[in-house]
C-alpha cells in the first residue's frame, strides 16, 4: 500500500533522515519504534507531505505521490493523527470533527462517519458542544482518532497515541486501533511503547539517530535480544 | 442628550465593528500585523466617492460594489505581505507601515488633500421623541449589522468558517485535515479588506475621507482589537461598540478634539489593567449564537 525508497529529509541545513525504506502492506498493522530524537515524527510527516522530501520516493496505491501537497495525500487516503493529538482547541468535539471530513472528497459520507465516530466513542457524543480544550487527555486522544476516521482514511498514521495517558487508556486506545484495522484501515503506528506497539504489529521498524536499523514481524522484533536490552530494559 | 449620544455611539460602533473584526480576522488566521488596515479603510472611502461621482449612488447602495473591490485590492496587497508570513513580525510591521505610506501618497496624488464629504440624499432625519437619527447613519449601521451577522453565520456556521478558525488554532493540524492554508490565509485577507473597505464606504455617512485618515483609523482598529483579545473576533465586536460610544460621550462632553484622547488613555489603562484584553477569557460563542437565531 505504502512504499518508500530511500528518503532523506531534515530540518533547514542538517539532515534527520538518512536513506529510509519502508513497505507497509494493505490491511496490516506496521510499527515504527524508536527513541525520542531518533526522527519518528519527522519521517511520518513527510510521508504526509508537512515535511519536503530531500530525495528518494514515496508510492502510495501505487502512485507516486512524492511531491504532493498534505490536501492531496488527504484526498487521497493518507491520513495522520498527529502527536499531541493536535485538536482545534477552541472549536467544540463535534466542529473538530467536522474538521475532519473537510475535503469535499468526504464530506458526502460526513453524516454516516459522524455517527459511526458516535458509536465507537459514545464519549465524545456526550460531550460534542464541549470545546475541545476542555476534554481530559484520553478524550482529547479519542476525538483526535475519531476526526481522523472523518477522512475515510485507506492508511491511518497515529503518532504517539499513548503518549501521555494512563496505563487503562492506553490498553484501551491500543484495542481501538485494532477495531479501526478490522474496518480494513491499514495502520502505521509510531510508538516509544515499544512493548505494546510491536505485539500487535504485523511487522515492525525500528528507527535510531535517523537510519532503520532492525526490521521485522513484530514477534521477531520482540524476542531479539538486543532490542530487548535497548528498549525494554530486559 | 445622554441617550442621544449614546446612540450615535452605537451607530457609529457598528461600523467600526466591521473594521476591527477585519483585523482581527487577518491577524487570527494569518497572523499577519497589518499596520495598513485603517489605509484599506480609506481606500473604501474613496471607492465609495469615486462610485458617488460617477453615478450619484450613495454609500447605502454603493457598498455592495465596494465590498468586492476591496476584496481584490487586499488580494493584490496579500501577494505582496505572504512572503512575510511566519517570518520576523519586525518585517511584516515594516512592510505594512510601508504599504499604509504609499497608499496614502497615491490617494493624495489622485484626489488631492481636500476634505471630502457626501452630500446627504435625505433631506429629513429620523424623530423619535426629542432624538434625532440621521436617515444615513441608521442605514449605515443596519447594514454594518446585517453583514457583522453573515460574518459571524459564515465564521460559525460553514466549512470553509470553521477551516479559518481551525488554521487559526493550528494551521499544521489543519492543513493534515486537506484544509490548504496558502489559499485560507488569502481569502481571510481578503475578506478582512473587504470588510475594511465596507466600513469605509458607510464611514463616509458620518465623517469626511481625506487621504492621511488612514492613520486615525490603523491605530482606532489596532485600539479596539488589543481591547477585545487578540485574535477574538466576537471581542472586537463588543470593544467596538464601547468605542464608538466612547468617542461620541467626549466628543460632546470634553471636546470633539479630545475624542481620540480619551480612547487611547481608556487603551492605556486596560493595557496596564487587563493586558490580555477586556473580553478574551469570556466565552463570547454562546451568546453571538443565540443573537443570530433570534
Amino acid at each position: 500500500m505504502l512504499k518508500i525508497r530511500d528518503i532523506q529529509s531534515g530540518y533547514g541545513e542538517s539532515k534527520v533522515l538518512f536513506d529510509i525504506s519502508m513497505t507497509i502492506p494493505e490491511g496490516s498493522i506496521v510499527s515504527l519504534v524508536g527513541s525520542n530524537a531518533a526522527g519518528k515524527t519527522t519521517l511520518i510527516n513527510t510521508i504526509s507531505g508537512l515535511n519536503r522530501a530531500w530525495a528518494g520516493s514515496i508510492e502510495f496505491m501505487g502512485e507516486d505521490i512524492t511531491l504532493l501537497s498534505p490536501a492531496a495525500r488527504v484526498e487521497r487516503g493518507l491520513v495522520q493523527t498527529p502527536e499531541g493529538r493536535r485538536l482545534f482547541p477552541d472549536l467544540s468535539v463535534r466542529e473538530n470533527l467536522l474538521m475532519g471530513s473537510y475535503l469535499k472528497s468526504v464530506r458526502g459520507s460526513r453524516e454516516k462517519n459522524l455517527k459511526k465516530a458516535y458509536e465507537l466513542f459514545p464519549r465524545l457524543y456526550e460531550r460534542k458542544d464541549q470545546q475541545a480544550g476542555s476534554l481530559s487527555g484520553g478524550e482529547q486522544q479519542m476525538c483526535a482518532i475519531a476526526r481522523s476516521l472523518m477522512s475515510c482514511p485507506k492508511l491511518l498514521i497515529l503518532d504517539e497515541p499513548s503518549l501521555g495517558l494512563a496505563p487503562i487508556l492506553i490498553s484501551q486506545v491500543f484495542e481501538i486501533i485494532q477495531d479501526i484495522q478490522r474496518e480494513n484501515v491499514t495502520i502505521l503506528l509510531v510508538e516509544q511503547n515499544v512493548q505494546q506497539a510491536l505485539s500487535l504489529a504485523d511487522k515492525g521498524y525500528v528507527l535510531e539517530s535517523g537510519h532503520i536499523t532492525m526490521e521485522g514481524t513484530g514477534e521477531f522484533l520482540l524476542h531479539d535480544d538486543g532490542l530487548r536490552r535497548a528498549y525494554l530494559g530486559i | 442628550m445622554l441617550l442621544q449620544l449614546i446612540i450615535s455611539g452605537i451607530l457609529l460602533g457598528g461600523v467600526y465593528a466591521l473594521t476591527s473584526m477585519g483585523l482581527s480576522l487577518v491577524f487570527g488566521v494569518s497572523k499577519i500585523i497589518n499596520f495598513a488596515h485603517g489605509d484599506f479603510v480609506v481606500i473604501g472611502m474613496y471607492s465609495a466617492l469615486s462610485i458617488y461621482y460617477v453615478t450619484g449612488l450613495g454609500p447605502y447602495i454603493s457598498w455592495i460594489l465596494v465590498i468586492p473591490i476591496s476584496f481584490a485590492i487586499g488580494w493584490l496587497a496579500f501577494q505582496l505581505i505572504k512572503k512575510t508570513i511566519g517570518g520576523e513580525e519586525i518585517n511584516q510591521i515594516f512592510i505594512t507601515i510601508g504599504l499604509s505610506m504609499v497608499i496614502q501618497n497615491l490617494l493624495l496624488m489622485t484626489f488631492k488633500s481636500d476634505y471630502r464629504t457626501m452630500k446627504s440624499s435625505f433631506s429629513s432625519s429620523l424623530e423619535i421623541g426629542n432624538i434625532y437619527i440621521s436617515y444615513e447613519s441608521l442605514l449605515a449601521f443596519l447594514i454594518a449589522v446585517a453583514v457583522t451577522i453573515a460574518f459571524l453565520w459564515f465564521l460559525n456556521r460553514t466549512d470553509l468558517g470553521r477551516a479559518m478558525r481551525a488554521v487559526s488554532q493550528d494551521k499544521d493540524a489543519a492543513s493534515l485535515m486537506g484544509v490548504k492554508v496558502e489559499l485560507i490565509n488569502v481569502l481571510a485577507f481578503g475578506l478582512g479588506i473587504a470588510m475594511a473597505g465596507l466600513a469605509g464606504g458607510l464611514l463616509l455617512t458620518m465623517y469626511a475621507a481625506y487621504p492621511t485618515a488612514g492613520g486615525v483609523y490603523n491605530l482606532l482598529a489596532w485600539v479596539i482589537v488589543v481591547l477585545g483579545g487578540l485574535g477574538q473576533v466576537e471581542g472586537a465586536l463588543a470593544a467596538a461598540f464601547l468605542i464608538g460610544i466612547c468617542e461620541t460621550l467626549t466628543g460632546f462632553y470634553i471636546g470633539p478634539d479630545f475624542r481620540q484622547v480619551v480612547y487611547y488613555l481608556f487603551f492605556i489603562a486596560i493595557l496596564i489593567i487587563r493586558p490580555q484584553g477586556l473580553f478574551s477569557g469570556i466565552r463570547m460563542h454562546k451568546k453571538v449564537k443565540h443573537e443570530t437565531t433570534a
